[in-house]
Parts: C-alpha cells; structure tokens; sequence
C-alpha cells in the first residue's frame, strides 16, 4: 500500500512535469517567447512557462525535497534486506559461493572436482557423449570449473570426460583413450593411451 | 587475512595514479579536503588508467603478475607526479599548500566548542550531514553484505569471472582460449576491462576469490556515486552562498541511487553492465561540467571514462560513441547565445583518446580473426537494418517498459526526461540540458540499434538482456537529474547567472572551489 502511495506520487510528479513541459515547448517554442497577443489555450500554455521560468528554482527544490521523501522512505527497507542477506550468507564459505550456481542444472561438483585432480598441468579435456556436450549448462559450467585446462575436441584432448553416460554405450575412440576410470555410474574419466 | 589485504591494496593501486593525475589537470589541489571530497572519481580514473595500459601491454604480449602491475601503477603515477612539478615550478607554487600562519592550526577541541559549531549549522547542513551518513553507513553495510556473496548470475560466471580467471593462471592473453570454436558462447569478442580488473584483484588475492570479488564491484558503484557527489558540487558549489544548501540537494539524489533496487542487484551478480553505467555517468557528467565551465582539464578526465566505458562491453563501445556524438553535437550545432560556437580541436582531441583506448584490443581482435555475433557491415547496413525492421518495435517497447519500472530505477529515467525538458524551457543550463537529452536519446538509439542487428532470437534476447542493457540509459539519465536539480536550484537562488556562466558569457569559475 505504502509503495504504490509512493509509486503513484512518483509518477503524478513526473508526468506532471514532462506535461507541463511538453505542453509549455508546443506553446512557446524553446526560444524567447516573441511578443504577440495570445488567446485561448496558448494563454494557458504562456502563462505556463511564463511560471515555470519564474520559479526555475523552486522546481530544483521540489526535485530535492522529492529526493529526500524517496530516499528516506526507502533507507529502512535498503537496511533490513542487507541485514537479511547477511545473515543469509553468514555460513557460505568460499568454495559454497563461487559455486552457487552449479544448482542451476545437473552439475555433478564431485565428479568435476575429481576430473579437475586427474588433469595435470597444461592438460587439456573433451566432453563425451554429444548430449553433455551440447547441454548448454554442462558444457559452460565444466567449462568454467576447468579454468585453466581448455575444453578441446575428441582428437586434440588429453582427457575423455564422461558425463552422465554408461561408458559402454558412449562412442569414442577407445584405443586413444585406453585407460577407462568410473567415479560413479554414469561418470567416469579415459585416458589417453601413453 | 590476504583477501583483505588485497581489497585495500587495489584499491590504492588505482587511487594513487588517479588522484595524482586529478591533480596534474588540476581537478584538485592537495588539500586534504579536496583529497577526501575526490577520492571517488580518483578510483574511477585509475581503474581507467591502468586497466586500459595494462590492456595494452597484454595485447604486446608482455607477461603480467602482480608486481608489473604495481609497476605500471608506479608509472603512470610518476608521470602525472612529474607534471604536477613542472607545473608547479613553472608557477612558482610550492607543491604542498601550507596553512596560513594568521590562524592557529590547531585548536584544542573541547566540548562547549564542539556544541557551539554545532548550534551554528543551518538545517541544510543538518539534512546534508544526516544523509551523506546514512549513504556512508549503507556503503558500508553494501560492503560486507558483498564481501560474503554467492556467485549467482550466468554471465558473471560465464563470461567475466571465466575470462578474469584466465586472466589470472595465464600471465599473457590465452589465445587458445579466444581463439576456439568450444568457448563461442563467452563472448572472445567482448573488451578486456573488467576480465583485466578482476584478474588484478585475483592476484593480489592469491587465488580466484569469487566470493570476496563481489566487493570490487560494490566498491566500483560506492566511487561512482563518491564521484557523482564531487561532480555535482563543482556544477554548484554553492547556493544562496551557502555551500550546505547544494550538499543538502545533491545528497539525497545520491541516497536515492543507492537504494535504488536495481542497481544493488545488478551489482551484486557481478556483470559488466553497472561498471559501464558508472563509468559512462562519470564520463557524461565530466563532459556537461566542461560545457559548463570551458575548463578542459574536465575534457581530460571524460575522455579517460569515455575509454574505461568504451572497453567494458560492446554497448560500452557503442555508448562512449552516442555521448561523444552528443557532445560533438552540442559543441559544433548548438546556439550560445547570440552566436554559433566556433569549431574547437578539444573535444576532436577528446573523442580521438577514447578511440585509442579502444584500438589495441580490436586490433588483436582483427589479427586473431576472433569476431562477434554482429558484423559491424551489416551492422550498419542500411538494407539489412531495414530486413530486421520488425525488431524494432518489440525492442523500443522492452526497452522503455524496463526504464519505466518504479521497482527497478526509482523513476530516475522518468525525471530525467523531465528535468532535461525544464531545463530547456527554462532556460537553465540549455546547453548541457541538451547534451543529456542528446547523450540519452543517441544511446537509446544504440541499444535499440544493437537488439535490431543481432542475429539472435529477439524474445530470449530481450528477457534476458533488456533489464541490464538500460543501465547505461538509467546513469546518464542520473547525472542528468543530479547536475540540472542543482543548476535549477541555484538559478532560483541566483537569478540567471547560472546560464551566463554555462554559455561563457562569464569568466570560467576558479580552479578550486
């Protein structure tokens, strides 16, 4: 209720004033106003922009006082809401925050974090099978995970990682990656022959 | 404890060349002051500086680490320290003002005269006082509410924090990495800025600390408006010769960007589109304060903000663009008076440093062959513009439909328009009155231009861009509404010597207020 008081005030104010000052340049032009009689509405308008010209600065004031009601109506809620999101990550540890979003889709962290031990300096990984690599999620958030190791094709990869898969139904090149490692169903790492 | 120490030594990192160089343009002298009151666009125009060189020196393939940027800060602060000597022993000033010894610099502070200053200060400076310390406070709570933050926007993650990161294992620019076909969706394209601030705070963290970055980011918006405060008083450093009356009118503008909602959530997911807003508000308002003033050493510093804006995202490139068109504009067309301006080489000169912030990372970009969703030919193509000519309407009525949101911006956008068509009619501040409508229109305009080009889906696009692309909009429209309140608040109080000394029909106001 308080809000739309405020919102409804807000938008009074500042349609009030584009009206007053759209309504004042179709009557008078941006110019000096030249000498003329005038009737009518453009009286109306004239006399317009004869009073905001004349009270320019209490204009400046009001936008100032105006100001001053929205900031302070609004300084207890600022306060409270980052009091609660304090409280909210009070527990959060480094780790827990910089993967906060892997809750966005199936990100599987204990097996990214046991691919990104397996990987040796410089190494780098490919993706397997076609719908892991494709699922937009996966590819950009194990991508980001990796950081350094770069995400490379099949042919050019050190390491096959296997993501949400049986291995036996994925189609890779066996020979190449020789040497097959499970972490769980469905999740596992090959080798590169040596 | 490193992390810590790693936010107060960046911060000092960008501090020191950025106050140095505010001084060697004479912005400000060192009085503590006019130190303290600076602070805020000191940050941005560092964060500028050595961003933008070290930008340069990763695209010359010189390995970064911590100590070289420490170096390239040494440097850049010695050489704006070594023009702050020739200056001063060309004038013949000592560099340090010292106090006057008629009066005592030091007084005993005591009770009954800490009860008696008060007693003499007028309700402005009462309501000044009151605001700025509930702004300071809520700076401070922002602070460690952001240092504790999760990691919880896409492109944050996707795009700056990974290329930040990169940025950090890597001492040169992996262009293994920009390069590939499987990193497309980051963006390789998009400038260095903020990946290049982040990887400095990273190193001087010792790790990739995502949690604590969220801090840099809210430290970035606070200078923003520490900047935005300093601006506005040096539109109007007094009112009614009092200079509590103008502190009692800008400050809860500033207050109400703070708590704009906004704002708070779009810099605590940590995208590059508040530090863009920030640096194009401090870049628009340095430009109207030139215009108002004729001092060019306003001209230095906006040329410097218009590069930082110009290097944090494309629609940075494309809004440094529309204000520098706004001001050639304003500059070359607009009636001064009884005359037309004469053509003056600054703000060419001003345009000209911007542009060169930019080149050295398209012209890796050109080398690498590394190219963005939209082709700059087609791009401003008049037969394919007109192709995508259905994009227009569902892009114009998102974007305002976002602006207009009283739960978003606080209505600043709406005021904006507002103040700027006021202004106009009044007579107050025309000129720079009509550098914010053109700034605002032109980037309007380029945001627009940017949804009707992109190859993209425009529905997925619009829902998951429009609300941040606005951004830049949104701080131009406050600066406008912070400057022109202030100068209608003071023609009101002055008459209109305000307009005389906007057009230059009055002598440029001193050096330091």
């Amino acid at each position: 209720m308080w809000n739309l008081f405020k919102s409804t005030l807000m938008q009074i104010f500042a349609v009030g004033m584009i009206g007053l000052a759209v309504g004042a340049l179709l009557s008078a032009g941006i110019g000096a106003p030249k000498p003329r009689p005038v009737e009518g509405p453009r009286k109306f308008f004239k006399r317009i922009t004869a009073a905001l010209r004349q009270h320019a600065g209490g204009l400046g004031i009001a936008v100032a006082v105006l100001a001053t009601f929205m900031f302070w109506t609004q300084a207890w809620g600022f306060w409270a809401a980052r009091s609660t999101e304090r409280s909210g990550y009070k527990n959060l540890t480094v780790e827990a925050a910089a993967y906060h979003d892997a809750r966005l889709g199936n990100a599987n962290m204990p097996f990214l974090n046991f691919v990104r031990a397996n990987l040796a300096d410089g190494q780098s990984y490919a993706l397997a099978p076609a719908e892991s690599r494709d699922d937009v999620f996966v590819r950009q958030w194990s991508s980001y995970v990796m950081i350094p190791h770069l995400l490379a094709d099949e042919q050019e990869a050190d390491l096959l990682v296997i993501f949400n898969a049986d291995p036996e139904s994925v189609d890779y090149d066996r020979e190449r990656f020789a040497e097959l490692v499970e972490f769980e169903p469905g999740y596992a790492i090959a080798r590169r022959a040596q | 404890m490193r992390v810590d120490f790693a936010q107060f030594a960046v911060t000092m990192l960008y501090l020191l060349p950025g106050l140095l160089l505010l001084a060697a343009v004479r912005v400000i002298e060192f009085r503590a002051i006019q130190i303290v009151a600076a602070i805020g666009l000191a940050y941005l125009v560092g964060v500028a500086m050595v961003t933008i060189s070290s930008i340069l020196l990763l695209v010359l393939g010189v390995p970064m680490s911590a100590p070289v940027y420490l170096v390239v800060a040494f440097v850049l602060s010695a050489a704006c320290g070594g023009a702050i000597l020739r200056l001063r022993r060309a004038e013949q000033l000592p560099l340090v003002q010292k106090p006057s010894l008629s009066k005592p610099s030091f007084s005993k502070p005591s009770l009954t005269r800490l009860r008696a200053w008060l007693g003499e200060r007028s309700s402005a400076w009462w309501v000044a006082a009151l605001t700025v310390s509930v702004i300071a406070l809520f700076a401070i709570a922002g602070y460690v509410t952001a240092l504790k933050a999760p990691v919880s926007g896409w492109d944050g993650w996707s795009i700056w924090a990974r290329k930040g990161q990169m940025l950090f294992y890597e001492d040169s620019l992996p262009k293994e990495f920009f390069t590939s076909e499987n990193y497309r969706f980051m963006h390789p394209d998009y400038p260095l800025l903020i990946p290049v601030w982040e990887s400095i705070f990273f190193r001087f963290a010792g790790a990739p600390d995502t949690q604590a970055l969220h801090a840099q980011f809210w430290i970035l918006l606070v200078a923003g408006l520490w900047a935005a405060g300093f601006l506005a008083h040096r539109a109007a450093p007094a009112i009614r010769g009092s200079k509590e009356w103008a502190a009692a009118i800008w400050a809860p503008l500033l207050g109400v960007l703070i708590v704009t909602p906004g704002i708070h959530r779009q810099t605590l997911q940590i995208y590059a589109d508040i530090p863009m807003a920030v640096f194009a508000m401090g870049s628009a308002f340095c430009i109207a304060l030139w215009l108002q003033s004729r001092r060019s050493s306003y001209l230095v510093i906006a040329a410097l903000l218009l590069g930082a804006t110009a290097n944090v995202k494309n629609e940075g490139l494309t809004t440094a663009v529309a204000v520098i068109g706004a001001m050639l504009l304003v500059r070359l067309f607009v009636v001064d008076g009884s005359r037309w301006q004469s053509f003056k080489p600054a703000a060419i000169c001003a345009a000209a440093v911007a542009a060169l912030a930019v080149l050295p990372w398209r012209i890796w970009l050109t080398l690498n062959d590394v190219h963005g969703l939209v082709s700059i030919t087609d791009g401003l193509s008049p037969d394919y513009i007109w192709e995508q000519k259905e994009r227009v309407q569902p892009s114009v009525g998102s974007v305002v439909n976002q602006l207009v949101q009283p739960g978003v911006w606080n209505f600043i956008p709406t005021l904006a328009v507002a103040i700027v068509l006021v202004c106009l009619i009044v007579g107050v501040g025309r000129r720079i009155a009509t550098f914010y409508g053109l700034a605002g229109v032109l980037t309007l305009a380029a945001i627009i231009w940017g949804y009707v080009v992109a190859p993209t889906e425009l529905g997925s696009h619009l829902a998951s861009s429009s609300d941040r692309l606005v951004d830049g909009f949104a701080f131009i429209g406050a600066a406008a509404v912070l400057h022109l309140t202030i100068l209608l608040a003071r023609s009101g109080a002055e008459d209109s010597t305000v307009d005389r000394a906007a057009s230059g029909a009055t002598k440029p106001p001193p050096a330091h207020d």
